[in-house]
């Protein structure tokens, strides 16, 4: 139980992450379209 | 309150899991106590390695300051020399300093999952010897009676004392 609680900890950081990565690019993109 | 991880190296199996009962027995959750040893470590008998399993943790809070930093290092330079026709304000600078830090997550963090754990290693001598490295989280005003129980449990064993990192986010 405990492994997959570590697991899923950091699947949920990596997620994140990749959320972050997302909303910075679409941020990024937008305004350069402007 | 303040968890600690306190270590332990146990000369073998029977010991290490002596230590966890005992642990067990004073109140220490067993999903706060970890094992680690060879790789033929009996997994029913002693609680597995928790977030000591691979480097993901440390690799990714490395990856997530030096992305962040070279990514704040990039917009400053892009502040100072961008074309006319492009605008970078303070905010394009921000913006960069997060693009940084994910990209760096996600990569030394993926990484970090294929690597022992780089906190393991003042043990590695011990577990490649056979020795088990038992350790456990315990409240910052424990610290001492957890010692105490493990020392009266075998007064050879070897306390390594308290790790500096505790864990960032619980697991």
């Amino acid at each position: 139980m405990r492994k997959s609680a570590v697991t899923w900890r950091n699947i949920l950081l990596l997620i994140a992450c990749l959320l972050v990565f997302y909303l910075v690019v679409l941020t990024i993109a937008r305004s350069l379209a402007q | 309150m303040m968890k600690k991880r306190l270590c332990f190296v146990s000369p073998d199996v029977e010991h290490a899991e002596s230590v966890v009962q005992h642990l067990e027995a004073d109140g220490i959750p067993r999903k706060n106590i970890y094992a680690i040893g060879p790789p033929d470590l009996p997994k029913e008998r002693l609680p597995g390695p928790g977030p000591e399993r691979d480097d993901f943790m440390p690799a990714f809070l490395r990856g997530i300051t030096f992305g962040a930093g070279g990514g704040l290092l990039i917009g400053v330079v892009v502040l100072m020399f961008a074309p006319a026709r492009i605008e970078v304000g303070l905010g394009g600078v921000l913006l960069l300093g997060l693009l940084g830090a994910s990209v760096g997550g996600l990569g030394t963090g993926i990484f970090g999952l294929a690597f022992p754990s780089s906190r393991l290693e003042p043990f590695a001598k011990d577990i490649e010897a056979g020795r088990i490295v038992v350790m456990v989280d315990v409240p910052e005003d424990q610290i001492e009676r957890v010692n105490a129980l493990v020392r009266r449990l075998n007064p050879d064993v070897n306390i390594e004392g308290v790790e500096p990192p505790p864990p960032v986010i619980p697991p």
